[in-house]
């Protein structure tokens, strides 16, 4: 996405102070999530109960093993088997025993043939005062459903099973048919309810916030890209930024710390230059009083002579290389490489370049091809020879150049690159140059998005390597 | 006037007429230094501190020559520049102590005839003056200024910033040799060159290059203007003679 199409997304409403946009979002998020819960208890089915009446697990046990439908939606079969017998008594829990009986009741069959144990939490729970009625009376075998619920009035703990459970019916045959009744799962109903309202409240909210935040941060994104810019380019333009006040005022803050970088940035550029240019008029007034001297002293004056106007002029390009906005063509790298060899070969250096095919990079052409002089004078300097390699890797091109020399110690590895650093302590002006080499490779190399590094090669030597992206 | 003119060469009679040369710089070491080097060399030399100054001097009589500071109080030196330039004025060789690369490209697009960076060698500087001059005289008897960017095959060589630029706008780099080789091709076109004519024209006459340092830079410079084969042979080798150029090239 371009800067521009940021900038009218971020357009219109959303210019509002951030906290004022976060606390309308929190007031939206929670209307939509208590909506959600209001039609779900409004419009969803009440869910079936999680109880079962006495009645209807007395019907299961009578069934003998055949499955029955209860009121609740659950399907329970009652399994005909041998239980060992109770040789001890049966303790019951109070609500126990009288489930018991209510039961045995219903099913119009002594006391002692049913048998009831909850499991529950609730298994202590009992009506507080129950009053104990006389046992029903055995001729009663078939209960209707009135009797039940008179049966059934000692109270309402007395008439209800809630699982998980066992009720057990000694069949005339001896054998026992068990019911065993478990939760209806993991979870019960009500619970069940409360993860599909958090469910479908998610699911309502998600792409609203989703949206919301990716507009509360596009402005910061545009910010961070501007300032991303800065750091390869100080000439960049200033950042247009709308949105959240605050981002608004962070980008006015970071367009003024901008301007005051490049004038700094400039007055060093002015001031250097002005330097240089002062120097250099009185080195020509030299060159031309040293035409009159003596033909051995000449020759002596004039190296001097260079030696001070190459420092002027390495010092200048560094300058030059960080400050001032460069030209930008597209530039095919290998012939530039091959060219700068070319002309090194052709002075006796021990220089080659190889490398396929046209790799196209946006440059100045100027700066690159300090650049690669830069690198390729260092490894004649230092390393006696240099083999430049161009190619094409990860989007970016990269240009290595081998040399034969000592190589360079860890620590020595990343300072090369300050400026007025030289890798060689001696300082000795055969070697030495202004120590500004490697630090105009690697501001040009930023300047243009890329960065340069040296590394020890295993077979001995070092590689010094510029990337420069694509 | 300037048909009158003729070259002296370095001892220099007083008989013949000698060139006129104003040397214009805010430092009067410099102008007094330059000046009477050059006149010690056979030149007839006048300075001036600034643009009025050179105004002045040339009312009074014309000169063919001015060695112009870049950096001048008031009118500065590439606006001065650009006025000879545009008036058909003397020759111009700039001096610049920025010395940057952009600083020549500037200064000759704005037409002067050469540039150097101080602090100039005064023998640099005599050799180029004598070359302007010579130039200058060769340019009046011919067909005067040439357009200093070159068409061929859609490739464009321009002669000031020494850059090439392929059929889709790629810059493509030269050595100089290659550079100076490619000029002399690209200006005679469709003619055979012997790589003695090559040799002479694109090093000069006392150049010590040998004749197969031609035939490695003419196969750099073939690959280099390979676009992928639709341009075609742009460079044709001539068995038993030499080398030429095979494309129309248009010059603007």
């Amino acid at each position: 996405m371009t800067a521009g199409e940021f900038a009218t997304i971020v357009r219109s409403p959303l210019r509002a102070p951030l906290a004022v946009q976060v606390l309308t979002i929190v007031l939206l998020a929670l209307v939509a999530a208590q909506s959600v819960n209001v039609g779900i208890v409004f419009l969803l089915p009440p869910p079936p109960p999680e109880y079962y009446t006495v009645h209807e697990i007395a019907a299961v046990l009578r069934a003998d093993g055949h499955p029955v439908r209860v009121g609740n939606g659950r399907t329970l079969v009652a399994h005909v088997q041998a239980l060992p017998a109770q040789n001890a008594p049966v303790v019951y829990a109070p609500r126990e025993a009288r489930l018991a009986e209510n039961m045995a009741a219903d099913l119009g069959v002594p006391r002692d043939d049913v048998r009831i144990s909850l499991f529950s939490r609730y298994r202590g729970l009992t009506h507080p005062a129950p009053p104990l009625r006389p046992p029903a009376p055995f001729a009663q075998a078939a209960v209707d459903a009135k009797d039940m619920s008179r049966l059934a009035e000692g109270g309402p703990y007395e008439r209800y099973l809630v699982a998980p459970f066992e009720a057990d019916l000694l069949r005339p045959t001896g054998n026992w048919s068990a019911l065993k009744v478990v939760e209806s799962g993991p979870l019960a109903s009500w619970q069940q309810r409360i993860l599909l309202w958090f469910a479908i409240s998610a699911l309502a909210v998600t792409p609203a916030a989703l949206l919301f935040s990716r507009r509360l941060a596009a402005p910061i994104i545009l910010f961070a890209e501007a300032a991303e810019r800065l750091g390869r380019d100080p000439q960049a333009p200033p950042v247009e930024i709308n949105g959240p006040s605050e981002v608004v005022a962070a980008g006015h803050a970071f367009n003024q710390m901008q301007e005051r970088l490049r004038r700094y940035v400039e007055d060093r550029t002015y001031m250097v230059g002005a330097i240089a240019h002062d120097l250099r008029t009185p080195l020509t007034r030299l060159r031309f009083r040293a035409e009159q001297t003596p033909e051995a002293l000449r020759v002596k004056m004039n190296a001097d002579i260079d030696q001070m106007d190459a420092m002027i002029a390495a010092t200048l390009a560094f300058v030059r290389g960080a400050a001032l906005p460069a030209e930008r063509r597209r530039l095919e790298l290998v012939s530039l490489v091959e060219s700068v060899a070319d002309e090194m070969a052709e002075t006796g250096a021990d220089v080659e370049a190889d490398g396929s095919g046209p790799v196209v990079i946006e440059g100045d052409p100027i700066g690159l091809r300090r650049l690669v002089t830069n690198l390729l004078d260092n490894a004649v300097k230092f390393g006696g020879s240099a083999r430049a390699r161009v190619y094409a890797a990860n989007g970016s091109a990269v240009l290595e150049v081998d040399d034969d020399g000592p190589g360079i110690v860890e620590a020595e590895r990343e300072r090369v690159f300050e400026p007025f650093h030289r890798g060689e302590p001696s300082r000795s002006r055969a070697t030495g140059g202004a120590g500004l080499g490697l630090a105009v490779v690697r501001s040009i190399a930023r300047a243009h998005g890329g960065d340069a590094s040296l590394e020890n090669r295993l077979e001995g030597g070092l590689r010094a390597r510029a990337t420069l992206p694509l | 006037m300037m048909k009158s003119m003729s070259l002296i060469e370095d001892s220099g009679g007083g008989a013949i007429a000698m060139p006129r040369i104003i040397v214009v710089d805010d430092d009067p070491g410099i102008r007094e230094l330059v000046s009477d080097f050059l006149s010690r060399h056979g030149f007839d030399v006048d300075t001036a501190a600034d643009g009025a100054g050179l105004s002045r001097a040339l009312s009074t009589r014309s000169a063919d020559l001015v060695v112009l500071d870049v950096m001048l109080p008031g009118e500065d030196g590439l606006q001065i520049c650009r006025r000879l330039s545009s008036q058909d004025g003397p020759s111009v060789i700039m001096l610049s102590a920025m010395g940057e690369e952009t600083d020549r490209i500037v200064g000759l697009e704005l037409g002067a005839d050469d540039y150097l960076p101080k602090p100039c060698n005064p023998r640099e500087l005599l050799a180029r003056i004598r070359a302007v001059l010579r130039r200058r005289v060769e340019s009046k008897s011919t067909d005067g200024d040439l357009g200093a960017q070159c068409e061929f095959a859609g490739w464009r060589l321009d002669l000031v910033r020494r850059e090439l630029r392929s059929p889709d706008g790629v810059v493509v780099n030269l050595s100089g040799g290659e550079f100076s080789l490619l000029r002399t091709l690209v200006e005679r076109p469709e003619r055979v060159l012997t790589r003695d004519q090559l040799l002479d024209l694109a090093r000069g006459p006392d150049s010590d290059a040998y004749d197969r340092a031609i035939d490695v830079q003419i196969s750099r410079l073939r690959r280099k203007l390979d676009d992928g084969g639709h341009g075609g042979e742009l460079i044709r080798t001539v068995r038993n003679e030499g080398y030429m150029f095979m494309a129309k090239v248009t010059r603007r």
